[in-house]
């Protein structure tokens, strides 16, 4: 028999405090559709994932009504397109994305992950094709998602793949100039990248992984955030450890939650599933956003200082819920910083007290990255490879994992405001204090070795 | 559930209706043992102020439930009121089988909600298991454990649910009640998908 109050405070985070499941992703390995012949290969790319991708958003639905719960997001995650590309052309590689992006359409999901390449010890022709056709392949597309693994703890930072992918970054914003530069917001540069993260536009299904596999992101910071204000409101003295407890509380229904539905979608899918991942994604809608739960916590101005603590405090109290409720959890699990995503952030950033520096601070201490953030036309390829060095070497040394998205705006100029719509958001363009003078160092190239606490064995 | 009774047994299934005191569960069950017997299934609550009890006890043959009846009334407070029927035989149920789910209703409280919502429920053939009642907010908030069957479309229910509670100005929700174990026990999820 199930306690009334239990049924009660569930019902409320499904009713009031917006408890859902943002994303199930269905991660499907490409690599027996490889062939030396374009047509062949992108025939087989479109087939496959139409074949086992057919049913994932009819069996969501009908998980969705069974629990009363949404599913936010339907998305699919393939396995590192560049692998497919050995020994073909760019134009190839532009086929490819379309290929992918007409079967996304066909099964009827937002976003496919996996345009990717795994670049933090080398680049192998079929990787730098897959780079050199990001400006055409992502403004011949929609729904495409493009990522890439820059550095490892284990390999150092790879800074020639740096270098090309910033290079392709300015030319993708300049390609899709009528777009404000939206091709970028679908490319993501990471350090120590998952292999499992259900999340776009880093989603991807690395090596290692089942052939099929289903990965689910739980639920939005709304229900969090909510959870704070109870207790504020309850307890207007609350001490953050109090807080604390009660997002660690949060997290683990939160998690619950995630992986029944995971599972549930596998089963019917008759496939494996995967990881949780415990990061809160924010939408630009008022109520799901990071940056509400750290003015919750007391931070009334996000970048004040302090700012960096309530991430951290998030962080910890979410994964130590995540990590009683379930053995499955994987993927990035750290906050998101999205600014342009997060009304909070974005608002933070207009005002001045959020600034890009702060941003960085942010996530050492394991938010995930720099993640949508507008910056100005001019700004160089060589900044770029900064800013992608910069957050490599944070998540090289506190091995865990950082990524970058950012999204010069040809033409637009600091304090520009930009909105792409739906839930890539809106926001302004902002900078670095010093956005030049670093780039004789980025332009030496080569490696960074790895840190020396890189040697476990 | 209890094995079938022994033949040199008989079965009993008793409720006891009373205003709440303390010591009330412990006069009941002293009385039960003072007659030999053996309590089977039993289920206590309070409702405003009233001590509700059901229970199936197991007796020698020689007790009759007159006998336990009897006892329960002069050990008990005057106003309450006890039944005890005989029970010789453990029959099986004739409500349906199919998944668990839960019904939320949430409203003002006024005459004939709990009237409708199991008028509709009986229409389509799920059954109470069993139901909370909870002041929440100003409101008041109906929940009901019932079992759907198989046969049935939850979805369609779950559909015309909530379209008649929102006639009545109620909100109505239903789920399977995974939902509820996920969120609120600790054993493994993966013991849930199933069932």
């Amino acid at each position: 028999m199930l306690a009334r109050q239990a049924v009660l405070s569930t019902i409320r985070m499904v009713r009031e405090e917006n408890l859902d499941v943002r994303a199930v992703t269905l991660g499907i390995n490409l690599n027996v559709c490889a062939n030396p012949d374009p047509d062949k290969l992108v025939k087989a790319v479109y087939e496959r994932i139409v074949e086992k991708a057919g049913s994932l958003v009819r069996f969501c639905n009908e998980v969705s009504d069974k629990y009363g719960l949404p599913i936010v997001n339907k998305r699919i995650a393939v396995s590192p397109a560049s692998i497919l590309l050995e020994g073909h052309t760019v134009e190839t590689a532009v086929k490819l994305c379309q290929a992918l992006d007409a079967a996304a359409e066909a099964v009827k999901i937002d976003l496919l992950g996996g345009f990717s390449a795994l670049v933090q010890k080398g680049i192998t022709p079929g990787e730098r094709t897959l780079i050199e056709s990001l400006p055409q392949a992502l403004t011949a597309t929609r729904r495409v998602c493009s990522s890439f693994n820059v550095g490892t703890t284990k390999a150092g930072i790879n800074v020639d793949a740096v270098k090309l992918i910033a290079r392709k970054v300015i030319e993708t914003a300049e390609a899709s100039r009528a777009a404000r530069g939206f091709g970028c917001a679908k490319i993501v540069v990471f350090a120590n990248m998952p292999e499992d993260n259900p999340f776009m536009a880093g989603a991807m299904l690395g090596p290692g992984e089942p052939e099929c596999v289903i990965n689910v992101g739980v639920s939005g910071p709304g229900v969090v955030k909510r959870a704070v204000d109870r207790l504020v409101q309850l307890d207007p003295e609350a001490t953050l450890d109090e807080i604390a407890e009660e997002i660690k509380h949060t997290a683990f229904r939160v998690t619950r939650t995630g992986e029944l539905i995971g599972r549930e979608v596998a089963d019917r899918l008759g496939i494996p599933f995967g990881v949780v991942d415990l990061s809160l994604a924010p939408t630009p809608r008022v109520g799901d956003s990071v940056g509400e739960i750290y003015q919750s916590m007391g931070v009334r101005l996000i970048g004040a200082p302090g700012t960096t603590a309530a991430v951290m405090l998030l962080n910890d109290a979410v994964k130590k819920g995540g990590a009683f409720a379930s053995s499955a959890v994987g993927g990035l699990s750290g906050a998101f910083i999205p600014v342009m995503e997060d009304h909070a952030l974005s608002k933070a950033v207009t005002d001045g007290t959020l600034t890009l520096e702060k941003l960085e601070a942010m996530t050492a201490v394991c938010s995930v990255g720099l993640d949508m953030i507008l910056l100005p036309g001019n700004t160089k390829a060589e900044t770029v490879a900064g800013i992608i060095l910069d957050e490599s070497a944070i998540g090289i040394t506190s091995r865990k994992t950082t990524g970058v998205r950012v999204i010069p705006v040809p033409g637009a100029k600091p304090g520009e405001f930009v909105d792409f719509g739906g839930l890539f958001g809106a926001g302004v363009v902002t900078q670095s204090a010093s956005p030049e003078g670093a780039e004789v160092f980025v332009n030496r190239g080569g490696h960074i070795p790895a840190p020396i606490h890189s040697m476990m064995n | 559930m209890q094995e079938p009774c022994q033949p040199d047994c008989r079965r009993f299934i008793t409720s006891v209706l009373v205003p709440d005191r303390v010591g009330l569960l412990r006069d009941v069950t002293r009385a039960v043992f003072s007659l030999e017997g053996n309590i089977g299934s039993i289920r206590q609550t309070v409702i405003d102020g009233f001590f509700n009890l059901v229970f199936t006890s197991e007796h020698p043959r020689q007790v009759s439930p007159e006998t336990l009846r009897a006892l329960l009334d002069s050990t008990l407070e005057s106003d309450a009121v006890v039944t005890v029927l005989d029970s010789p035989e453990i029959k099986p149920p004739v409500v349906p089988t199919g998944s668990r789910f839960v019904t939320m209703t949430r409203g003002k409280d006024k005459p004939g909600t709990i009237f409708a919502i199991t008028s509709f429920l009986v229409e389509h053939g799920v059954n109470i298991e069993d139901w909370m009642v909870e002041e929440e907010d100003g409101r008041v908030v109906y929940i009901a454990q019932v079992v759907v069957p198989e046969a049935v479309d939850f979805r369609m229910i779950q559909e015309r649910f909530r379209e008649a509670m929102a006639k009545l100005g109620l909100t109505g929700l239903l789920c399977h009640e995974n939902i509820f174990r996920a969120t609120n026990e600790i054993g493994p999820i993966k013991s849930l998908i199933g069932k």
